[in-house]
């Protein structure tokens, strides 16, 4: 139950729900698992909630190796995986990552839009797509705009959104064949946020190796450690190597101390999974 | 003398698996729980709560909130300045003046909706004079800010020793034996420190009741609640009413585990109530309130034992220092138990405890499933483990080697007997359940080590010496049977149990006996509480003497009929026969209403049993020493659990948890092993992520299950295996005594002992997450 | 506002409020109290109810939001007076002890059961593990779900 009133409103067309967003503290709502729970909590508190999952522009799905993979905002996290194979297939670390948010229930009405624009650092979903380099299509009376998602978090709860603008979808591209993990430390074994979280992607294992590592938990937003994926580029995972990119990571980030795990143990952990994933891999040359 | 004890009772259906009666009610949703109730007319309350740990309520302005419309009522703490609490009176039912936590009731609402009793809510404003506050025990103890500063004045039993200038409300003290000498005997001495912090019940229903006052005086209750007529007793007493003008009715309860014992948060609803008599009023705690509402109290223990070479321990001197958060109430017992059991379940010839309940700024502590015993055998395993490895003995050889066996004395001068119970027995099953002897197999190209470990345990009911039980068994016109004991189902499948008791006791199926729910005070014989693991010791006994009462009505009134002495004649099923001449009978039915002749004239009359019962042979314990008989019977345990743990991240898996326990008579094995099963789980939770965590200046930080996490379906170990040692308890006819709480006891330190297998290195702070495990790891590497 | 939605095969119309979750409309209007409030934050799935085929926790979904949707809800289950397999699966297991979260695991169990008739250890795990029980430790829970497929295997 929620203690204040507010208006609602399920617009059928973009256009409408614009307008509606336009009002003054209008928000929208998609699956509302982040979005009630702050309601409730009175965290945030709408005067006008406007619920997007009546326009159909929302649900397109389409996927070919050539433009990559684009979905609607309106897509659940559950729908996502499991009716639409391509995503366990050519985005194995989004798969992953996406398995892991809340229980069951919580990913039959939460998406992956609604993961990212509540902008989390714990977020689930936003390492995988900080190394598939996803972009995300947003939409307001004003026009329409591509954001990187490296450049869409700006803070814990803040995101490149303006007034009255949302995401409309999330285009991922194809690199090309690769391999990933998303790997979640977490205080319990399902159903909870992560204390670190990291993704690591490799495109084209066997060919130029190209890995890409983003972490979430360790900053005030997921972070892609770029610094890192650099240093490791081109160079042969020996041991040696590995380790000091494992400890490029682990300069990088600059976690806190919170109900989930300390500031330590998160620093401690942005080392070792590094290498912990790729041994588990096998991609590090033992012995060298 | 020489003698050989044997049971009154035929076992017919005890021991025999039987599902649980309530099944059905509850597959189909259809069993009410309080928050499943509604009244025609009714009335919401909410609860206005302290932001702050600690600080004197100024002024509260209740002025917008009662202009809002639909509110009906206001209650702040001058409405009800009262204080309640089961052995220390310390817990105001709405503070008045000065608030102890965050999250203490400073005022209430009933409104015409939820949302205007919350909405009012928010419109109360307090304002307060923030005071220093004390998070650590061991810190309030040194009196710098003093919680209670009337601590002096409370009413209390005369059981328990404050000490008011170091904020400790009650300090239990064991002096057996003589521990200088006994050190001085020692070739070994070990110490350590132990601890854990605040752990919640979460029941997966939050604290709720209903209360409706009528005009003429009586007031009606119904909560979710462990302890109907306990509740009834401090409503009573709090709001100074006679006891028959008080009713508490108890339907399902949806857990309780100890925080829905004695009395909650009635007293609020109740305030609004004395208000607005006449209509009903609902408060059902929110899941963020009721974690604020009762916890299980942290604790520090320091531990020295002093042992010979061969592993006897020869003395023992422990510090416990509970944190006992801002009220004590209920967990004034948890800190005196905690200490009159220490040791747990072995022979320490010179024992000194001290056991210190100390109020903080945090959530007040009260009673929770092992009463003190899961802190106590985490403090004192962990340090017979510390022992063994100090002596290179294994830590089940050192066990082995100093439990309690008939003959020798515990901790309070009691005699172990015959029929105490059997902890080696326990200790030895768990190990062959877990193979003990075998090393656990190390998976292969792999960076994780596994481990196993095992503890033992011990704990009896912690209950007044005069906790009484009654039965009440009617019989109708077709020999059928209604059984009222007034032990609540909280889950724990006690009214199935009793069902096959009373079967037994009464020589009839089980399906023709229906236990009376809810349990309600105006209509049910009295019960003191369901805690303590007591209900089939004390219940046993009561049910046993009100079926003999029953049948001794049943055989009097065949005996006329028949001719026949009563003490030749025996009820079975649905029939009274002569025992020598079976085909010499009369039903049942015909006679428990009382006999008609065929000529009409009748005798006897309907048959209704009577059975009370107090424990037998308790005294207080010596408040100087410990010494006396505080407890009525014991049940023994051992754990063990084998683990794995990923080097890399610390991370830890169940592989498995083992748990054997000596109940005496297991009645039923359906019910006895869910208990033990659900209970290792919960054990399994604070041992390795459960805690209440503040900040530094007292502000909670796991507020609902979003941080306060506990076990999911994806945490429990690969395999969990038990079994039972049975004892026959011959202060019971069913030779039974409680496993509610034991499976919970013994996990921790199980599990403790598992990854010092595993990793050689001990974590001695709960609960044991990855970050411990690893610091552990490289202060050995460190230290190497 | 007035929304209408289809509960356990039958319309319905309820007037509601915004700020209203379909878990209140159900139990304090519907008087379908099966469904229970744990944590009204989508925690502990006492509140699961399917919806549109998928299981989803009813306090996380505002009243307006329901409508036209098709809710089942544990009062559903019975056919008759018949216990559906999955509720005498659950009986003879005893997976339960205070039941307060047993609704919740029966229609997580149903809705994964419809998808899923033979699902192994793993996949069960994963689609309860948003329903918590405090009582049980999950072992009768976790015989129960195989019971129930076993059941209704045998059945359809
Ligand atoms: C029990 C539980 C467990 C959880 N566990 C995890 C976890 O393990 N990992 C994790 O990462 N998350 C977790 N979450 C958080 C949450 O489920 C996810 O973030 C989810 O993906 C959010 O999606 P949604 O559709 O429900 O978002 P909503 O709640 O609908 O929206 C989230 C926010 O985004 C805004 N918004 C919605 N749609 C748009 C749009 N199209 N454009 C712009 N803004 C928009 C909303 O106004 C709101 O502020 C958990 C939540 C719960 C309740
Ligand atoms: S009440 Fe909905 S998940 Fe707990
Ligand atoms: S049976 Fe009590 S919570 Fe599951």
């Amino acid at each position: 139950m929620i203690t204040f009133s507010y208006d609602y409103v399920k617009p059928k067309t973009l256009n409408e729900a614009l307008d509606a967003l336009n009002e003054d503290d209008a928000y929208p709502i998609l699956g509302g698992t982040d979005l009630i729970v702050k309601m409730r909590a009175g965290r945030v508190k709408p005067k006008l909630v406007v619920d997007l999952k009546s326009i159909d522009e929302l649900f397109h799905v389409d996927f070919s190796k050539e433009s990559g993979l684009t979905f609607g905002a309106g897509l659940k996290l559950n729908v996502l995986i499991e009716e639409f194979d391509y995503v366990k297939e050519y985005y194995p670390t989004l798969y992953q990552g996406i398995r892991v948010v809340g229980g069951y229930q919580t990913r039959n009405r939460g998406t992956v839009v609604g993961n990212l624009c509540n902008a989390s650092p714990a977020s689930d979903t936003a390492p995988a797509l900080l190394t598939y380099n996803a972009e995300l299509n947003l939409i307001s009376k004003n026009g329409e705009r591509t954001v990187k998602i490296t450049e869409f978090f700006t803070g814990p709860g803040k995101t490149v959104l303006e007034k009255g603008e949302i995401v409309k979808s999330v285009h991922i591209p194809f690199e090309g064949e690769n391999i990933g993990r998303y790997y979640k430390v977490s205080r319990i074994k399902a159903v909870d946020l992560s204390t670190i979280g990291m993704a690591l992607t490799i495109i084209d294992p066997d060919g130029t190796r190209d890995i890409r590592v983003a972490l979430a938990s360790v900053a005030p937003t997921p972070i892609r450690i770029f610094k890192a994926e650099e240093f490791i580029k081109g160079k042969e995972l020996t041991m040696k190597n590995v380790e000091e990119f494992a400890q490029i990571i682990h300069d990088s980030v600059n976690p806190i101390t919170d109900a989930r795990g300390t500031a330590e143990y998160r620093k401690r952990m942005a080392k070792i999974l590094p290498i912990k994933l790729l041994r588990e891999m096998k991609m590090i040359k033992e012995g060298l | 003398m020489k003698y050989k004890y044997q049971s009154p009772i035929k076992f017919q259906y005890v021991g025999k698996p039987m599902n649980r009666v309530d099944g059905v009610e509850k597959v189909t949703g259809h069993a009410k729980y309080v928050t499943d109730m509604f009244f025609p007319n009714m009335l919401y309350a909410a609860v206005k709560r302290s932001p702050i740990p600690h600080g004197i309520i100024k002024k509260i302005d209740t002025s917008k909130a009662e202009a809002l419309a639909g509110v009906r009522a206001i209650v702040t703490g001058k409405d009800v300045p009262y204080r309640q609490g089961i052995y220390l009176v310390d817990r105001p039912i709405i503070t008045p003046d000065r608030v102890r936590y965050v999250g203490e009731p400073v005022a209430a609402v009933a409104a015409d909706t939820l949302e205007i009793a919350r909405r009012a809510v928010e419109l109360i404003e307090v304002e307060y004079e923030e005071l220093p506050t004390v998070q650590d025990p061991r810190e309030s103890m040194k009196g710098e800010v003093l919680i209670h500063p009337d601590l002096a004045n409370y009413e209390r039993l005369p059981i328990y020793n404050i000490e008011p200038e170091k904020n400790v409300f009650h300090h239990h003290k064991t002096r057996k034996g003589d521990v200088t000498k006994g050190f001085e005997e020692a070739d070994v001495i070990v110490e350590g420190d132990y601890s854990l912090p605040q752990m919640y019940h979460a029941p997966l229903e939050p604290h709720a009741a209903i209360s409706y006052w009528e005009h003429d005086g009586k007031l009606t209750v119904w909560s979710s609640a462990q302890s109907p007529f306990t509740l009834r007793n401090l409503i009573a007493y709090a709001f100074k009413l006679p006891r028959h003008k008080v009713r508490v009715i108890a339907p399902y309860v949806g857990g309780g585990f100890g925080g829905k014992a004695g009395i909650n948060m009635e007293g609020i609803v109740i305030a609004l109530s004395e208000k607005v008599k006449g209509r009903h009023i609902k408060l059902v705690y929110t899941r963020e309130e009721d974690i604020s509402t009762v916890v299980r109290q942290g604790m520090f223990a320091h531990i020295k034992t002093g042992v010979k070479k061969d592993g006897t321990i020869v003395a023992m001197e422990a510090t416990l220092i509970f944190d006992g958060g801002a009220y004590a109430e209920y967990g004034t017992n948890v800190v005196r138990a905690a200490g009159y059991t220490l040791p747990g379940p072995y022979y320490v010839p010179n024992l000194k405890t001290d056991s210190y309940g100390v109020y903080t700024n945090h959530f007040l502590g009260g009673a929770f499933r092992g009463f003190g015993h899961g802190e106590l055998h985490w403090a004192t395993e962990r340090n017979l483990d510390e022992v063994a490895q100090t002596l290179g003995i294994d830590p089940l050889e050192l066990r082995l080697k100093n439990v309690l066996k008939p003959g020798l004395t515990n901790s309070m001068g009691q005699t172990i007997h015959h029929d105490t119970g059997n902890v080696e027995a326990c200790l030895k099953r768990a190990a062959e359940l877990i193979e003990y002897d075998k090393k656990s197999e190390q998976p292969e190209n792999s960076r994780k080590v596994r481990g196993k470990g095992i503890a033992g345990l011990v704990k009896a009911p912690a209950m007044p010496t005069n906790a009484g039980s009654a039965v009440i068994i009617k019989f109708h016109e077709d020999a059928t049977v209604t059984l009222q004991a007034s032990i609540q189902e909280i889950g724990q499948g006690f009214n199935t149990a009793v069902t096959q008791m009373a079967a037994d006791a009464l020589h009839i199926s089980p399906d023709k006996i229906h236990f009376v729910m809810p349990v309600d005070t105006d209509v049910n014989p009295y019960e003191w509480q369901t805690v303590a693991s007591r209900a089939l010791w004390t219940v046993g006994n009561a049910l046993y003497r009100a079926a003999e009462d029953a049948l001794n009505q049943i055989k009097n009134i065949a005996s006329q009929v028949l001719g026949v002495a009563p003490y030749n004649l025996e009820v079975e099923d649905d029939r009274v026969y002569v025992k020598y001449r079976p085909e010499k009978y009369i039903l049942l039915k015909d006679i428990v209403m009382g006999y008609t002749y065929p000529d009409g004239h009748s005798i006897g009359g309907p048959v209704i049993g009577r059975g009370s019962f107090t424990p037998e042979m308790l005294t207080n314990l010596d408040l100087e020493t410990g010494q006396g008989n505080a407890a009525a019977e014991w049940t023994f345990g051992a754990q063990a659990a084998e683990v794995e743990i990923d080097l890399d991240t610390g991370e830890l898996k169940m592989l498995q948890l083992v748990g054997v326990f000596d109940a005496g008579t297991i009645i039923n094995p359906i019910t006895a092993g869910g208990q033990v099963v659900g209970g290792m789980i919960q054990g399994m939770g604070p041992a390795l992520f459960e805690g209440v965590k503040y900040n530094d200046k007292g502000y909670p930080l796991t507020v609902s299950f979003t941080d306060y996490k506990i076990p999911t379906i994806a945490d429990i170990p690969d395999e969990i295996k038990y079994d039972f040692v049975q004892t026959f308890e011959e202060s019971s006819p069913f030779g039974a005594k409680g496993v509610g709480e034991h499976p919970m006891i013994s996990v921790p330190p199980a599990i403790a002992s598992a990854i010092y297998d595993a990793l050689g290195v001990n974590v001695d702070e709960l609960p044991l997450t990855a970050d411990r495990i690893l610091k552990a790891l490289e202060k050995k590497k460190n230290d190497n | 506002m007035k929304i209408t939605f289809t509960v356990n095969n039958e319309n319905v119309e309820v007037d509601v409020k915004p700020n209203e979750t379909l878990l209140d409309v159900l139990r304090e209007k519907l008087y379908l109290t099966g469904a229970k409030e744990g944590c009204g934050n989508g925690e502990c799935g006492a509140c699961t109810v399917i919806y549109n085929g998928r299981p989803v926790n009813s306090c996380l979904v505002l009243a307006p939001e329901a409508e036209g949707a098709v809710i089942e809800t544990v009062e559903g289950l019975t056919k008759g007076n018949n216990l559906h397999p999955i509720q005498e699966a659950f009986l003879e297991t005893n997976a339960f002890q205070c039941g307060y979260c047993t609704p919740g695991f029966i229609m997580s169990t149903k809705a994964m059961l419809e998808k899923v008739p033979n699902p192994t250890k793993e996949v069960i795990v994963e689609r309860l593990a948003g329903n918590l029980c405090r009582c049980t430790g999950y072992t009768v829970i976790l015989d129960a779900v195989k019971l129930a497929a076993q059941k209704m295997g045998g059945a359809e």
